[in-house]
């Protein structure tokens, strides 16, 4: 009689846990085949509003002035083979928009003004921007993407800007007997193909990867760019037309959001390669407006997560000293 | 910890709370390993695309943890703010409204409410479950949740000083000052993790406690990467000496086999996902199981109490 009493409801109970794990089972699997994350991101937002004047790839131009800035925090980075990197501690960075083209504003201390690399000794200072190639529930590894999620480069480099360099200019006092040609045979790296030697492929170069091992350049090259050195500051300014040319390109619109992160290379600091400074994923947000102002909308926005934060701070704080004295809060 | 009256309800609530907690613990951590870890540390391994069907079966294996626990604490936190509104105590009513208010500024900030508001709300919510947490615990186990909650304000204010529309946009020294505080007061508070526990496990525990630390300071002696993925995963810059985050693993260890082999699964499980969650904002994810975890961490007397009445 025990039995026949207790093998329903244990039954029953069985059934009810299946039929929650079955659930909870389900719906995981529909928010993922549908791609519906319910979460959001907290990260550091770069906002990029609407700007009415084009500020072109000045980095001085008054246009910056009412840009969002934001404060990005990098760390040292290191592959497998170098180590090192973590000498610029932090990047201010603002981004407008301007007729469906996207300008990002990237500005660093730096001491040393390092725009030469025709010595092997030699380094340039560089800044990248990185992408998800494509909008996806989970950011690509920061470090070149990964298999199923690759990641658009934008990289900025001082000497590509700056040009190429006499030696004489260098080596002060040497001579050169007899240069026979100036074919682009005789300039190895350039027939080579390296985009690097190449005086007329601009500053910015456009990078695809997806994984260590895969970096390569993109197959269009649509990104401007243009540095300015001034008082121990860089201050960059990358431009792009919201469209990429193909898939493996992030592409952008007004109201999107995606994840991006900065990388900046020291050249007087050996910093080439991996070894350089990286922040983590920020999220860029494209806002349709203008930038906000000091309007009164606005104090009051702040007004208010200034009370919830101090109010629901300070009740923790009070709830907690009640608790840790030993009284009662009832 | 100071025991507490119950309704039925809330007794209940507990008991069926505890199958929740630990498939949410289960589904988080198999996330954390295979979404945030794996696929983040797989890109070092040589040549990894020619191995993109099982790279890509694991790393939807992962996706799918990730949405498993996110459905799960879509059911877990209500269930929490009800049996905590039941509860018959204004701190665990504040508990309830630190929940909903949690609820409600994840959800605008997934429907593109001012990211400042919603931001401000989850921060302030995070505080409150805090000093509800501390307030039950009580005396020295109250001082990790304190520590804690000054490191989840300092990490989160960097994010929200850096809104658009705050005045002065947070300059780069203030900015970095927040960074190193929370730094500091994140290792501190997995340092004095014991605490919460009232103790060190046992022998064995203590060995393996201290394998899991000299494995996390090899780490970040050795591997870059692990500092990437502490940054990634938990929000700490990695910029402090490789020993302090060593001995500050080897303490949460030791503070979570306490926990466990005292009885004490629920709480065991909510130091589990606060550390699952990390430190400051985020994702609205990572700061869920940040509330699930301290939330449980503060229905632990309740189901102390549940236990005692089926004696």
């Amino acid at each position: 009689m025990f039995t026949t009493n207790i093998a329903p409801r244990f039954r029953s109970a069985r059934l009810r846990t299946i039929g929650a794990v079955a659930a909870v089972l389900v719906a995981a699997g529909a928010l993922q085949l549908f791609d519906a994350n319910p979460a959001a991101s907290q990260t550091l937002r770069l906002t990029a509003y609407s700007a009415s004047d084009d500020p072109g790839l000045d980095p001085a131009h008054k246009a910056w002035k009412n840009a969002v800035a934001v404060q990005v925090p990098l760390s040292s980075q290191a592959g497998a083979y170098v180590s090192g990197g973590g000498s610029i501690p932090m990047v201010t960075a603002k981004a407008l928009h301007v007729d469906n083209r996207l300008l990002i504003r990237v500005e660093w201390a730096d001491a040393t003004r390092d725009e030469s690399t025709t010595r092997v000794q030699d380094f340039a200072d560089a800044v990248a921007l990185e992408f998800p190639a494509r909008a996806a529930t989970s950011v690509p590894a920061i470090c070149m993407g990964q298999a199923d999620a690759g990641v658009n480069i934008w990289h900025w480099r001082a000497d590509s800007q700056a040009g190429f360099k006499e030696p004489a200019q260098v080596y002060a006092g040497s001579i050169v007997d007899m240069y026979p040609s100036r074919d682009t045979l005789f300039f190895t790296a350039r027939a080579a193909g390296n985009p690097y030697s190449n005086p007329e492929a601009g500053p910015v170069q456009t990078l695809v990867s997806q994984t260590f091992g895969t970096l390569t350049a993109a197959t269009v090259q649509d990104v401007q760019g243009s540095g300015v050195y001034k008082d121990g500051t860089w201050a960059v300014v990358f431009e792009r037309a919201y469209t990429g040319a193909d898939g493996n390109q992030a592409s952008f619109s007004d109201g999107a959001r995606t994840d991006m992160a900065f990388a900046v290379w020291n050249g007087s600091e050996g910093d080439r390669n991996g070894k350089k400074s990286v922040s983590q994923f920020v999220q860029l947000s494209i806002m349709g407006g203008d930038a906000p102002g000091s309007d009164g909308a606005n104090r009051m926005t702040v007004l208010i997560a200034v009370a919830l934060l101090v109010g629901l701070s300070g009740l923790g704080v009070t709830l907690a000293t009640v608790g840790t004295r030993g009284g009662k809060v009832r | 910890m100071t025991a507490l009256p119950r309704t039925p309800n809330a007794v209940m609530g507990h008991s069926l709370l505890r199958p929740l907690a630990a498939g949410l613990a289960a589904a988080a951590l198999t996330e954390l390993l295979i979404l945030r870890t794996f696929t983040r540390t797989a890109v070092h391994i040589p040549a990894i695309e020619s191995m993109a069907g099982p790279y890509e079966v694991i790393s939807d294996a992962g996706r799918f943890a990730y949405f498993v626990t996110v459905v799960l604490l879509l059911a877990a936190l209500p269930a929490l703010a009800l049996m905590f509104a039941a509860g018959g105590e204004r701190r665990l009513q504040a508990g309830a409204a630190a929940i909903v208010v949690f609820l409600a500024g994840a959800a605008g900030a997934r429907l593109g409410a001012d990211e400042l508001l919603t931001s401000a709300a989850i921060l302030g919510a995070t505080a409150l479950l805090i000093g509800v947490v501390a307030s039950s615990a009580g005396g020295r186990s109250a001082v990790p949740w304190l520590v804690f909650g000054a490191a989840t304000l300092a990490a989160g204010s960097n994010i929200l000083l850096q809104q658009p529309g705050v005045p002065g946009q947070g300059d780069a020294e203030t900015v970095r000052a927040f960074l190193t505080v929370a730094e500091y007061l994140g290792i501190g508070f997995a340092i004095v993790t014991p605490l919460v526990a009232g103790g060190l496990p046992a022998v064995r525990g203590q060995v393996l406690a201290v394998g899991v630390g000299g494995l996390a300071f090899a780490g970040m002696l050795a591997a870059p990467t692990t500092r990437i993925l502490l940054l990634w995963n938990q929000g700490f810059t990695g910029s402090l000496p490789a020993i302090a985050y060593g001995v500050g693993a080897a303490a949460m260890t030791a503070a979570l086999l306490t926990l466990w082999g005292r009885g004490r699964r629920i709480e065991c499980i909510g130091l589990l996902l606060v550390a699952a969650g990390g430190m400051g904002l985020q994702s609205t994810y990572q700061s869920a199981l940040v509330i699930a975890g301290l939330a449980l961490f503060a229905s632990a007397p309740m189901g102390a109490n549940a236990a005692a009445t089926d004696r």
